[in-house]
């Protein structure tokens, strides 16, 4: 209720409108309405019971008139005015000042309902910018992943490639491995480039930003995943020819023993004294020049370590490729089966009982190779190289061989190896060839079968 | 002609007003509806005695010279002030030309116009077309139900509790903060140059919605609208519920930010199918209301 109305004020006013004119409940409700601007509208429970209480005073009374009861004051009530004229006056005049209070009341209600309303809505707004900032910031965090993991696969690969590449060829790896470093550099460089877009001012450039640097990333992962098929690839075809070689080499040494062997055979041998030791050296002479021509040839790589193959850790180490992280997603690293189980690919596990210790043979193997590029220095200043050279040549390599066994390995003999050597002279051991002696290079043969009278072509 | 000068307060009251204008410098305006006769009540004037004439049903008060002179000449240092309020049928026409008084329009229906240098105008269940041109006021506006259209230079608007058919805002540095629902083929259009504009649509808004900024940002929190774009994107377009309404912002540097309000629907169904317990929470609340006071 308005405050205008103290006690016994509203019965005033009542009274007052009704003097005007006779009026229904209703009509005395419209018009406090009016008078109040609208803001004061007192409820029927208000002024029913008022004035029933003004009829029981007998200041005014009511006649039924449609079913309605119409107030009219009485002359008791137009006394009561009368008494209270000072009462009334004030009352109007209260009744206006709230009224034009009424503008200000209007415009302090919307000015506090506006500014509570922006306030809600800024802090609603601030809300939701903080919200995307957040998502943006997100944005960028992945940004920053993407271009990390991208060079993490690029180091990755490149560590693998230097672990696991061919070993010749290592400075293409490196140089490889420069590229790729290079490329994740470019990429993080360019995510990090975007980030910064993204930081400066740039919620609204983190999408784009993220795809950029995404593409970055993926690209960056292609090449590397490209990069590291295409070394892979190098390498097994470099392990393939090396396997090749190998294999060559053995046959060659293989070849190389049968045959000395046979033309020893058939120097001492009356029978083949008939075709004459002549023509064994000519052969003899044959296969040797064909192993200094691939000797030549195979010079180019360092045969000196040859042995030291078995340990290249690209044998073992191959399949760990695979395991670079961010290349999993790459089907064809499934379908690889890798060397160990590669058709004709040697079972690492046999490869390794076959072969010679290396420890024990290195230091041998080293001589040997010293002897054969004395041998083939000599070869090489020599102006004529006859077609009895090398008879002559087998003939000293055959005896120094002997002298060796008796002089040098003599004292091992009669242990576990005096009875293979006749064994061997009878029959020669025809599984000699597929024996494990790839390590032989051009002249190396001899000297590594020292140690294995049932290789060696000179019987006693 | 009726003819008034006043330069002390006073109340007129007048049989019928068909239209009214009100010109003053400084001070302020209210125009109330009402559904009694006509009333101006000037309660306050300093300076030049205000001239009041009514004449065909149109109720004129201002100053003698500002006919003759317009209202530019009277930007002069000398104070004329004034604080009248006018009340008219609701249905009344009215113009309102002010320098920097405050205008407030309270339950006017019908068309009025309002010019403002630098006073702010208020407008509080106004259902009418409301036309507000200012430099440098501001507009705030409660339980606005009609068209508003609203030109301004540096004069922030606030709408509250709005219902608008058609909403046109232009502002040049001006903050545009509205809550409030278009209606069915209503049309909002808010256009600024360097002023923030941030406006919440009930969750269940349907309208068009084109939302764009040159170098601004646009945030909005409606999914609809979010689909298919990266945060902070100048442009935004989409569909609020079936899209029956119409809502355009367009900014140059003012960030643009549309949020969603809550559910409306959720107090009519609190409402409508409340719990007893609630039901008596209510009810109280309601009886207050009749019975207050503003």
């Amino acid at each position: 209720m308005s405050p205008v109305f103290r006690h016994g004020r509203l019965r005033l006013y009542l009274l007052k409108l009704l003097d005007d004119a006779p009026k229904h409940g209703y009509e005395v409700i419209r018009l406090l309405q009016d008078r109040f601007m609208g803001v004061y509208a007192p409820s029927p429970g208000t002024i029913y019971p008022r004035l029933a209480r003004l009829e029981e005073e007998g200041l005014v009374t009511h006649d039924e008139v449609d079913g309605r009861k119409v107030y009219k004051i009485t002359d008791k009530g137009r006394e009561e005015i009368r008494a209270r004229m000072d009462d009334l006056a004030e009352l109007e005049q209260e009744i206006s000042d709230s009224v034009r209070d009424i503008a200000r009341e209007v415009k302090e209600d919307v000015r506090e309902t506006v500014r509570s309303l922006r306030e809600e809505i800024a802090r609603a707004a601030r809300d939701v910018h903080r919200e995307e900032r957040r998502q943006a910031a997100e944005e960028m965090q992945r940004a920053h992943d993407e271009a990390r993991r991208a060079e993490d696969a690029a180091r990755g690969r490149a560590r693998d490639q230097k672990a696991g590449g061919d070993p010749w060829d290592q400075a293409t790896e490196w140089a490889r491995e420069d590229d790729a470093r290079r490329e994740a550099e470019q990429a993080r460089a360019e995510a990090g480039d975007q980030a910064q877009q993204v930081r400066g001012d740039a919620r609204d450039e983190a999408r784009s930003a993220r795809d950029d640097a995404g593409d970055e990333a993926r690209s960056a992962r292609d090449d590397a995943r490209d990069e590291a098929r295409s070394a892979r690839d190098d390498a097994r075809d470099q392990a393939e020819w090396v396997r090749e070689q190998a294999r060559r080499v053995r046959d060659e040494a293989r070849r190389m023993r049968d045959e000395s062997r046979r033309a020893g055979h058939r120097e001492h041998d009356p029978r083949g004294a008939g075709r004459g030791p002549q023509a064994g050296r000519e052969r003899a002479g044959e296969e040797a020049g064909a192993r200094f021509r691939a000797g030549r040839g195979w010079s180019r790589r360092d045969w000196g370590d040859w042995s030291g193959l078995r340990d290249w850790p690209g044998w073992r180490d191959w399949p760990g490729l695979r395991d670079v992280p961010g290349w999993r997603d790459w089907p064809g690293s499934h379908d690889w089966p890798g060397p160990g189980r590669a058709p004709g690919w040697p079972d690492p596990a046999k490869f390794r009982d076959l072969w010679p210790d290396p420890a024990k043979f290195r230091d041998l193997e080293r001589l040997a190779l010293q002897f054969a590029g004395e041998l083939r220095r000599v070869a090489a200043h020599a102006s004529a190289i006859g077609e009895d050279t090398f008879g002559d040549l087998r003939a000293i390599l055959d005896e120094a061989l002997t002298k060796i066994r008796t002089e040098v390995f003599q004292p091992e003999r009669p242990q576990g190896e005096g009875e293979p050597a006749p064994g061997g002279d009878a029959a020669p051991v025809p599984e000699d060839g597929t024996g494990p002696s790839p390590a032989g290079s051009e002249g190396q043969d001899s000297s590594a079968e020292a140690p294995r009278p049932d290789a060696t072509p000179g019987p006693e | 002609m009726p003819r008034w000068t006043i330069d002390s307060p006073a109340t007129l009251d007048f049989d019928g007003v068909v239209a009214l204008r009100v010109r003053i410098v400084a001070g302020s305006v209210a125009v109330l509806a009402t559904t009694d006769r006509p009333r101006l009540e000037v309660i306050e004037v300093a300076g030049q005695p205000l001239l009041v004439t009514h004449e065909a049903g149109i109720l004129t008060v201002g100053y003698e010279d500002l006919t003759r002179e317009g209202l530019l000449g009277w930007l002069r240092p000398q104070r004329h002030s004034a604080n009248v309020t006018v009340m008219v049928q609701k249905d009344c026409p009215a113009q309102i030309g002010v320098v920097n008084a405050t205008a407030i329009l309270a339950g006017v229906s019908a068309r009025t116009s309002v010019k403002s240098v630098s006073g702010d105008v208020t407008l509080d269940g106004v259902t009418g077309a409301v036309d507000a041109n200012t430099v440098a006021g501001s507009l705030e506006a409660q339980g606005l139900g009609g068209n508003l259209v609203f030109r301004t230079v540096s004069g922030d608007l606030t709408v509250a509790d709005g219902q608008v058919g058609r909403l046109d805002a232009r502002t040049v540095s001006g903050r545009v903060t509205a809550d409030v629902d278009i209606a069915a083929a209503g049309e909002m259009r808010v256009s600024t140059l360097s002023g923030e504009v941030a406006i919440r649509l009930p969750a269940e808004a349907s309208a068009e919605v084109s939302l764009r900024s040159a170098a601004g940002q646009v945030h909005t929190d409606f999914d609809t609208l979010n689909d298919g774009r990266g945060p902070g994107s100048r442009n935004v377009t989409g569909t609020l519920g079936d899209g029956s309404g119409r809502l355009s912002v367009s900014s140059v540097s003012g960030d643009v930010t549309i949020l969603r309000g809550s559910q409306q629907a959720a107090p009519h169904d609190g409402d409508g199918a409340a719990p007893p317990g609630e039901s008596a929470a209510a009810a109280p609340d309601g009886g207050k209301e009749e019975g207050e006071a503003r």
